[in-house]
């Protein structure tokens, strides 16, 4: 099926089989950050963010997002060598393996998008579709509220 | 997963998606948010109907009620300003349960809900309480109140368009109080609602989840308390009868005998809530 997608910016043109899920297509088009994980909408290890909305990519079709345009990691990891969430995460010394941070990162950064000064509350409802199999959440939680407070908008 | 599907339809009006349903019935699924369905184990189906861009993805006001339509998704009716006006939000608090994570309720269609959802959805709990009802089209167009809907079994080649909430009075309060972890659906809910006049109880609905296939109004116990104050001892007498008429179902978390031994504290907890929010509002 012929399909369009803005995906960070770029305009991608494909033709993908039916059942591709969005994930595999992104991947395909080198947005590496997208990872997979649980592939059943449990971990939010491949979240990304679709027309402003945060979304588990391995649960939607590539074809649902024709059209659309489509937010990864990588959209805020080009702006600069480390992004400055990137640089609190650091320097919490709370990302273990970091295999999960682009997913959460990309779950809050459509929260802050909408919500440029969340609650506690609101932070933790973003995060609670996402998994941190290291350290089950907790530390990159309270890192990333910490880090919602310095950011002040300033991805 | 759906490793048969060879193509999905994009219908741009409603005749056009059921053309495409009559003509292909048996291999051809209709997909709203696709979350319950892109990773279903389902080597049947070939294709798709792909129904967002049928226009149904709205939340409408009108002196009879409110209309959502079938692909509003959760996260839209947990922030609607309309859906919270009504008899105290129980139905954005609902949709707001249905999935812990806001990265599916984003996806997740009220339509996909209801034609997906088990004995343990307080989307149906609340849906049960609203008396709402669920317009199909098809061969011909018709609403079916959600009782029926609930136990009637697939939609027979028509297209769930649109639920259809009734208008409440000012004096109309209702509750959900479901039990469980914020990390797995709720083990039993409970939902009430009440109409104070003159200070008694007038259409009383009372529900509950965890029932053997979908959720069930507890029409006895409603009969308790209808024009009768909404007192301690009537919500006592209420509750009791909702004990005992439950018949829960045993499933993973919870036992039937758990269940069943908590639906008198969630019915009673439901109605005190009503009581309450009546004493702040009314």
């Amino acid at each position: 099926m012929d399909i369009r997608i803005t995906v960070d910016g770029r305009a991608l043109k494909a033709d993908i089989p039916p059942n591709q899920t969005l994930s595999d297509f992104l991947r395909a088009h080198g947005c590496w950050s997208v990872k997979h994980g649980c592939e059943t909408g449990e971990c939010g290890n491949c979240t990304v963010i679709v027309d402003g909305r945060a979304v588990y990519s391995c649960l939607m079709l590539a074809v649902q997002a024709d059209g659309k345009s489509v937010e990864t990691f990588e959209s805020v990891q080009k702006r600069s060598e480390f992004a400055p969430i990137q640089e609190i995460l650091m320097d919490f010394g709370d990302m273990d393996c970091g295999y999960c941070i682009p997913g959460m990162m990309m779950a809050m950064k459509a929260l802050i998008d909408r919500i440029p000064e969340p609650t506690e509350e609101e932070v933790l409802d973003q995060l609670a579709g996402t998994v941190c199999h290291c350290v089950r959440s907790v530390k990159p939680a309270s890192a990333l509220l910490e880090a919602v407070q310095k950011m002040r908008g300033n991805w | 997963m759906l490793s048969n599907l060879k193509g999905i339809f994009r219908p741009r009006s409603i005749p056009e998606a059921l053309a495409l349903l009559e003509k292909n019935s048996g291999s051809i699924l209709v997909m709203a948010g696709g979350t319950k369905l892109v990773k279903s184990p389902n080597d049947i189906v070939q294709e798709l109907v792909d129904i967002k861009d049928l226009g149904l993805d709205y939340i409408k006001e009108e002196s009879g009620g409110i209309r959502l339509g079938a692909t509003i998704t959760l996260q839209k009716l947990v922030e609607s300003p309309i859906v919270n006006e009504v008899a105290n939000g129980v139905l954005s608090k609902a949709a707001g349960m249905c999935n812990r994570s806001r990265m599916i309720r984003n996806v997740s269609t009220l339509g996909g809900e209801l034609v997906t959802a088990g004995p343990l959805s307080v989307l149906y709990c609340a849906l049960l309480i609203l008396q709402a009802q669920i317009r199909i089209v098809g061969g011909e167009e018709f609403a079916l109140p959600i009782n029926i809907f609930l136990n009637k079994k697939g939609l027979g080649g028509g297209l769930l368009v649109e639920t259809l909430i009734p208008a409440f009075k000012e004096t109309t309060v209702a509750a959900l109080v479901p039990i469980g972890t914020e990390s797995t659906d709720a083990l039993a809910c409970a939902g009430a609602r009440v109409t104070f006049q003159k200070g008694s109880c007038q259409n009383v609905k009372i529900a509950i989840t965890g029932c053997e296939k979908i959720p069930q109004r507890l029409h006895e116990a409603e009969v308790v308390l209808e024009g009768k104050p909404l007192t301690g001892p009537n919500i006592e007498a209420a509750a009791e009868t909702a004990h005992q008429l439950y018949r829960p179902i045993s499933a993973p978390l919870a036992s039937e005998e758990y269940r069943k031994e908590v639906s008198r504290s969630l019915v009673k907890k439901a109605l005190v809530q009503c009581l309450e929010s009546a004493e702040d509002q009314l």
